[in-house]
């Protein structure tokens, strides 16, 4: 029995080796998939920016100052800040915005309701009109073209969200904010766009995104009991005939966390809603028949990434029960097991940092990669914890409490004058 | 002695589990690579290497004006050392036969003569008339310009006029006019952009004739939604689908169909004469327009897009974008706003 479990974790963790091998060969020999990048020219549809804050007093200005200096046609695009209760400066903020810039920008302070982004987002969407919505968090800092880069997938009618990159902006405050940025560009500069390329599940990551109102009213608007609305749409639109695409050069400044705690509550966020959503899709993936086999395949993987973390917990705790049992171990498993222990698990990671670093040109931070085995120790825990914590919830009926990362910055940032 | 074996046996155990994270801790003190990526900043436009290379020259606008007043040619040296030549006078620049290795300003008309080459910028006030077999590096004209047959502009060309390229021009890089485009017989590209481009004519026809539609039409009404098809489509000859088609297999619109939506396919798309799509296009394989067809835009294709004579992409109140590797443009042809060929683009021969 043990060594069947300890089969199982190893052939797991080998399926997610490869998969990340595969997507950074694809991304570093592959054809490259960037279909909607060229347009430049065009009737550009109405566009409605949504500004999700929530005591953003800190950030909202920079975002909101980015956002009124893009290159879109201004009588096209409609600017909301999405204020969710928040008891801070940022009601201030923003009214102060509106009466700078009259006829850009049409706020939305929502005082009560639900708390949660995906809550306040359904709430200011249905008092606005508009064919393509863009989200943005209130610590992003969109870029002149950012917008048209967003919004150009669209003129493909198979699309019903959109995915753009997202790029630190604090890199280089603490070892935390740096490992970060690694994951980031391993995350998007590789597994998103091997995806993409490969035609397979790139993932809406719920800011620098965009969705089309007409996929999403299809869909039945945004999920309000989730942690992870951003995973519950992706599935959500692919069950119902709606691709998500990822546009790599749609790229954004973000701020990451600075702290350890903020960080672990951010993941472990992450993990119980990626897993709300593994429970609640897996099923529908299997049968749909809109989708076909190899997105199949990646859906079902990527919503099971998350779950990852505990089964490979498990395994390091079966190989040790397997080890001192006396059982006999075949030679496959033995095989399998030396694949997944020598790439530490799904810190096959690895190989897509690696990539990114290059993809990217980043002759120095890429030797910063060893101490990413510092960074996948804090995740293996904390998306663990989260896990068992999601199970207790469960069993207990207990509610789970939506975390919002909090800021640290302290000033507005500029926004010219950076370098590589 | 038995304790320093296993001292011995600790540290260098220990410095060979550091030696792999020495140039990380390097790296975290000295912080040489711990800035934000850089991120895309410019807006896409186009024209922003000519807005780059006026105002790379403004400084030396002052020096044209008083070589026009003189009539005379000046050697010039710029404010990054670069040497320059300042042309004053009017008439044909004596080049012939020159590679000219400097940038060269122009106060007035240029009038190149053939088989020129400029392996620097070349920047002109008046109107440019190119001769055959010019190579030029890149070039911004006030005015009009008139390219000679074959000639080759191996990295941007800017005209705030009109642009007509005679046959068998190359245009390596971006190429734009503020006014219309022509490109003649066998002309090259990778970028154009410009309010109207014409494949093989001298000017935009009045009127795009307009196959007729005749026999009874079958209507289907998808306003609100999209015609999703997990095989191949065939609309036939008067066929109208009112909203957006995408299949998984191939789509073929037989002469006189209309889409008042989009099309995507994740194949080939065939369109026969006079189709209407009032959308995008969009197709994972190729994509033959025929004859006198029009299509609102853009049309995106990830291999090829044949476009036939007679055929209208985008409209004059509405310009749009040609995206492939490959576009192969009929004489004929009419485009409004933008042609991105990746690998190449060309006016059919």
């Amino acid at each position: 029995m043990l060594v069947h479990i300890f089969m199982a974790v190893m052939t797991l963790i080998c399926i997610y080796t490869v998969r990340h091998y595969c997507f950074t060969v694809n991304r570093v020999l592959g054809r490259q998939r960037h279909p909607y990048v060229d347009i430049e020219t065009a009737d550009w549809p109405t566009v409605t920016v949504l500004i999700a804050a929530h005591n953003e007093e800190a950030v909202i200005t920079d975002c909101m100052q980015a956002l009124l200096e893009v290159d879109y046609p201004a009588d096209k695009l409609v600017i909301v800040p999405v204020n969710d209760r928040s008891t801070d400066r940022t009601r201030e903020i923003i009214d102060d915005f509106v009466r700078r810039y009259p006829g850009r920008i049409t706020p939305f302070h929502r005082t009560c309701g639900k708390p949660g982004k995906a809550a306040a987002l359904k709430d200011a969407m249905t008092y606005i009109k508009g064919q393509v919505f863009l989200v943005f968090d209130a610590d992003y800092i969109p870029g002149k073209a950012l917008i048209r880069q967003l919004v150009s997938p669209f003129f493909d009618p198979e699309v019903g969200s959109v995915m753009g990159r997202v790029v630190p902006i604090n890199v280089g405050k603490r070892l935390l904010t740096r490992l970060l940025d690694l994951e980031r560009s391993g995350g998007y500069q590789v597994d998103q766009q091997a995806r993409m390329n490969l035609g397979l599940v790139p993932q809406y990551g719920g800011t620098v995104a965009g969705v089309r109102k007409s996929a999403l009213d299809e869909i039945g608007g945004w999920t309000e009991n989730t942690l992870a609305e951003d995973t519950d749409l992706t599935f959500r639109l692919l069950l119902h005939g709606w691709k998500t695409v990822y546009a790599n050069r749609a790229e954004c400044y973000e701020e990451v966390p600075e702290r350890w705690p903020v960080r672990i509550r951010q993941i472990m966020r992450w993990a119980k809603g990626h897993n709300q959503a593994m429970v609640r899709y897996s099923g529908a993936m299997l049968r749909c028949p809109h989708v076909g086999f190899f997105e199949r395949l990646d859906g079902l993987l990527l919503l099971g990434v998350y779950a990852m973390a505990p089964v490979l917990m498990l395994g390091w705790i079966v190989a040790v029960a397997v080890f001192y049992s006396g059982v006999e171990i075949g030679g496959s498993v033995a095989v399998l097991s030396l694949a997944a222990f020598t790439t530490l698990g799904n810190f096959a990671a690895f190989y897509e940092i690696a990539a990114a670093a290059r993809l990217d040109g980043s002759r120095e931070r890429i030797r910063l990669l060893p101490f990413t085995l510092l960074g996948f120790t804090v995740s293996l825990v904390s998306v663990s914890r989260a896990a068992w914590q999601q199970v207790w919830e469960y069993v207990t009926g207990s509610d789970m409490v939506w975390h919002k990362t909090e800021r640290t910055r302290v000033s507005p940032v500029a926004l010219t004058g950076r370098s590589a | 002695m038995s304790v320093l074996a296993p001292m011995m046996l600790t540290v260098a155990t220990t410095a060979l589990a550091a030696l792999p994270l020495t140039p990380a801790l390097r790296e975290l003190r000295r912080r040489e690579d711990a800035a934000p990526l850089p991120t895309r900043s410019d807006d896409g436009d186009i024209r922003s290497f000519a807005h780059s290379f006026r105002r790379y020259i403004e400084p030396a606008l002052a020096d044209l004006d008083q070589a026009a007043l003189a009539k005379e040619t000046r050697s010039i040296t710029l404010a990054d050392g670069s040497p320059a030549l300042v042309l004053g006078g009017r008439g044909a620049c004596d080049f012939a036969g020159r590679t000219v290795e400097q940038i060269v300003l122009c106060a007035h008309d240029a009038f190149l003569p053939p088989q020129v080459s400029f392996t620097r910028d070349l920047f002109v006030r008046g109107r440019l008339v190119g001769g055959a077999d010019n190579v030029i590096r890149a070039a911004m004209v006030d005015g009009d310009a008139s390219l000679g047959d074959r000639t080759i502009v191996l990295r941007w060309l800017h005209v705030q006029g009109s642009l007509t390229a005679n046959s068998g021009c190359q245009f390596f890089g971006r190429v734009s006019a503020d006014k219309l485009i022509s490109l003649g017989y066998g002309c090259r590209f990778e970028r154009i952009s410009g309010p109207a481009i014409i494949a093989g004519l001298d000017e935009v026809p009045g009127y795009l004739e307009r196959l007729q539609h005749t026999g009874n039409r079958s209507t289907i009404d998808r306003r609100f939604g999209r015609l999703r098809v997990n095989g191949e489509v065939h609309l036939a000859t008067g066929d109208v689908v009112q909203g957006h088609i995408v299949a998984l297999g191939n789509v073929r619109i037989d002469a006189g169909a209309q889409v008042t939506g989009s099309v995507k396919s994740h194949h080939d798309i065939h369109l026969g004469g006079g189709v209407e799509v009032h959308g995008a296009i969009t197709s994972s394989g190729r994509l033959e327009i025929s004859e006198k067809c029009f299509v609102r835009g853009p049309l995106l294709c990830e291999q090829e897009v044949v476009i036939g004579t007679g055929t209208q992409i985008g409209s004059p109140e509405c310009a749009t974008t040609i995206s492939a590797p490959r576009i192969r443009i009929a004489p004929g042809a009419v485009v409004y706003g933008t042609l991105w060929a990746r690998e190449f683009g060309e006016v059919m021969p």
